[in-house]
């Protein structure tokens, strides 16, 4: 594996042939290439490793079931009181390292008392030590004095080994308060956590379970009820798996996959939790209407997407509960075809901006509760983009004047409300005075006037009801 | 049914009695008025409203429940808003849903909206083309919301799409304000009404009624932003000059004001 570090290409990891030649991570490729001509390398894939470091946590919820990633390149398990399952420690070593030997790979295992001891033991053990990859309990205070100082994984590494302390025994010798002063409280922490004196919290994750089905055919289909059919039959292990779970999804993305042009996926959202098959079938159809499938399709995958408990609820058969069902449903059937995103609901604005001041929010899946500021009733019931008027008679408003083909004559005024820009915003606005003009001519006016313009001072803000 | 039923939520509705198998649109399109409205009635009563009549203020016309009414004119959003609070003062239960163009639903001021009905209880959709207003408006007047739907649309909708919003509604039980900024068409709406600003108040005009009286109306607000009672405006037209020949001079009893705004375009004089 190689990696380009400092400018160079620089091997990372390297295996045990490499190693015997020679070879140590940290290398430039060019100088291992004149070390070993024949040498093979790869560069490094960090989203690969990093899938199948997941693979691996999904393999080890096998053994334990805290198991913890620690990127790069290793995995905890926490084998507290298991042991005895596989007839003590050292046949459950075996087995893991057999499963893993199965797999095609190398790994370096290590039990100990602590995650920290594991990790620098599995790491540094020295070749010619008494103890095995087994740490004996009470032990890992004795065995890890003789590892090196890399082991600790803190950033004083290279001043310690400038003062020639090598080894974490050496480290150890000194006193704490000395080590803490001249590199920092987390060597300190490093040494303490290495023994057990501070505790190491596990970070396990709980198991994400993907929620997905799939189905592939010996030939591929193209009519759009064989298509609607196999939705219905991948689609029902699922709903059952999530029905077993008391669980609901927010979303269903069907893949679909033709054997000359690829995949296509089509989307489905829903305004709550549902895992009802009917119901995607019904939405779906739209969709799958819309497929071009000139050669068929073979492959199909149906996934859950936002997976959510889903809580049963007692109600009584009351007006309410048939409304609030009936408006989910239109959320659902209208944002299918329009975009969730075009379904909203009023929400209050934290500016006092004009244009700030007509604010709203999605609808779907959204429970928040607003606080409602004090009403401003002096303030217009629509408020749009400000469109400039032709003043025919002057006047602060003007007396007479014309919008959207319509004169007007001003009758009575109230004002001026000044609205300050927002300094601290990226678009703060401009300084604005706003009038409330009734007309002569029956609608109330919302007159914006920019003091400091030159021309086009007065425009139309907002319309009273 | 009294007390209440386990309801499964994911079933996303409630558990209802295996009905007869009702006709679909097109089927029921294709039926004649009468025998459509006699399909309906076949469904049983409403349950949820006392009464079928939306009554927005003493004296004026009804807004019936099922049905779909056209509104003309720049005061139109304020009695449409009206109509969706009379419906909320009925029963609470009532949402309001505004379907229209992104501009036109944008414009709404939360707290403008505030001052009629509770703006948790509004449902805004916008929809970009004018066959997807009147899609969702269809799909709003059919889901059994009981909402007040409120449709901002540009042009006044066609006899056709007028009759399919016309039986969504009446499947769904809403109640359809079809705000119309141009010009209103031939349609099938109940009732269409013109609504104007003038300086103190609103011009209320009932251009078409199906089932009841026309005329024209004088809303005037009152301090607390209540409306006040309306005044027939058919009172406070100017009495025709009376021809030479006639020598008796007008009513005195009458009054007679100028008419503010413009002329009530179509507008009959009430009975």
């Amino acid at each position: 594996m190689t990696r380009e570090v400092k400018g160079a290409q620089r091997l990372v990891v390297a295996n045990a042939l490499a190693s015997e030649a020679g070879l140590v991570p940290g290398q430039s490729l060019a100088d291992a290439r004149a070390i070993y001509p024949d040498l093979l390398t790869e560069p490094q894939n960090a989203v690969r490793d990093g899938l199948l470091l997941s693979a691996l946590r999904r393999w080890a919820d096998q053994f334990s079931p805290k198991v913890e990633v620690t990127p790069p390149d290793a995995l905890i398990l926490d084998v507290s009181g298991m042991a005895h399952l596989y007839r003590g420690e050292a046949a459950m070593m075996d087995a893991i390292c057999d499963s893993l030997t199965d797999l095609h790979m190398t790994v370096r295992c290590a039990l100990a008392d602590t995650p920290m001891a594991a990790r620098a033991w599995a790491r540094f053990r020295p070749a010619n030590h008494p103890y095995s990859a087994i740490l004996p309990a009470g032990q890992a205070i004795a065995a890890c004095d003789a590892l090196p100082v890399e082991a600790l994984e803190t950033d004083a590494t290279e001043a310690l080994h400038l003062l020639g302390l090598r080894t974490i025994g050496a480290l150890r010798g000194k006193p704490s308060a000395e080590l803490a002063r001249r590199f920092g409280l987390h060597l300190t922490d490093a040494i303490d956590r290495l023994i057990g004196r501070r505790p190491e919290p596990m970070r396990a994750e709980t198991p994400t379970r993907p929620f997905a089905t799939r189905m592939t055919l010996p030939d591929p289909i193209g009519l759009i009820d064989d298509v609607l059919s196999i939705l219905e039959r991948i689609a029902t292990p699922l709903m059952a798996r999530l029905e077993k779970d008391g669980l609901g999804a927010l979303g269903f993305t069907l893949a679909v996959t033709c054997p000359d042009k690829g995949s296509q996926s089509l989307h489905v959202g829903f305004s709550r939790p549902m895992r009802e098959t009917r119901a995607l079938i019904r939405q779906m159809r739209p969709k799958i209407d819309t497929l071009n499938l000139p050669f068929g399709a073979d492959r199909f995958r149906l996934e859950a997407t936002g997976v959510q408990p889903i809580q049963t609820r007692q109600i009584h058969l009351g007006s309410e509960a048939v409304i609030e069902d009936a408006m989910e449903r239109l959320v659902t059937i209208v944002g299918n075809r329009l975009g969730f995103d075009r379904i909203r609901r009023p929400a209050p604005s934290p500016s006092h901006r004009a244009e700030l001041e007509c604010n709203s929010e999605e609808i779907a899946d959204n429970d928040t509760a607003h606080v409602w500021p004090a009403p401003r009733p002096y303030r217009p019931l629509q408020i749009f983009e400000p469109e400039y008027l032709h003043v025919l008679d002057e006047g602060r408003p003007p007396a007479r004047f014309e919008w959207r083909r319509q004169a007007y004559r001003t009758r009575r005024v109230q004002g001026p409300e000044r609205v300050a820009p927002q300094w601290w915003a990226d678009h703060p606005g401009r300084l604005s005075d706003y009038y409330t003009v009734t007309t002569e001519e029956g609608p109330t006016l919302w007159l914006r006037r920019l003091p400091m313009a030159a021309d086009q001072e007065w425009s139309v803000a907002g319309l009273y009801a | 049914m009294a007390g209440g039923i386990a309801f499964d939520e994911c079933a996303g509705r409630v558990f209802q009695t295996p009905a007869i198998a009702r006709p679909s649109l097109q089927v029921l399109h294709s039926l004649p008025a009468g025998l459509r409205r006699q399909v309906h009635l076949a469904d049983g009563p409403d349950s949820f409203r006392p009464s079928n009549a939306l009554g927005l203020l003493s004296g004026l016309p009804k807004l019936l429940w099922q049905r779909v009414h056209e509104v003309t004119g720049l005061g139109g959003l304020h009695f449409a808003l009206t109509a969706a609070k009379r419906a909320r003062a009925q029963d609470n239960a009532h949402p309001s849903i505004i379907i229209g163009t992104a501009r036109d639903v944008h414009a709404l001021r939360p707290e403008g909206l505030g001052a009629y009905v509770p703006p948790a209880s509004v449902t805004m959709i916008e929809a970009g083309r004018r066959a997807d207003i009147l899609w969702t408006a269809e799909q709003a007047l059919a889901a059994k919301a009981q909402a007040v739907v409120l449709i901002r649309i540009d042009q006044g909708p066609t006899l056709s799409e007028s009759r399919t919003l016309q039986i969504a509604a009446e499947r769904g039980g809403s109640l359809g304000l079809i705000l119309i900024a141009r010009q209103a068409r031939s349609s099938a709406c109940q009732t269409r009404w013109d609504c104007q600003p003038v300086p103190d108040g609103w011009d209320w005009t009932v251009v078409k009624n199906k089932t009841g009286p026309v005329g024209q109306w004088r809303i005037r607000a009152g301090p607390d932003g209540s409306l006040l009672d309306p005044i027939p405006l058919s009172r406070l037209t100017p009495q025709p000059t009376p021809p030479p020949h006639d020598p008796t001079p007008p009513s005195a009893s009458v009054v007679s004001l100028p008419p503010t705004g413009p002329s009530p375009t179509g507008a009959r004089p009430a009975p």
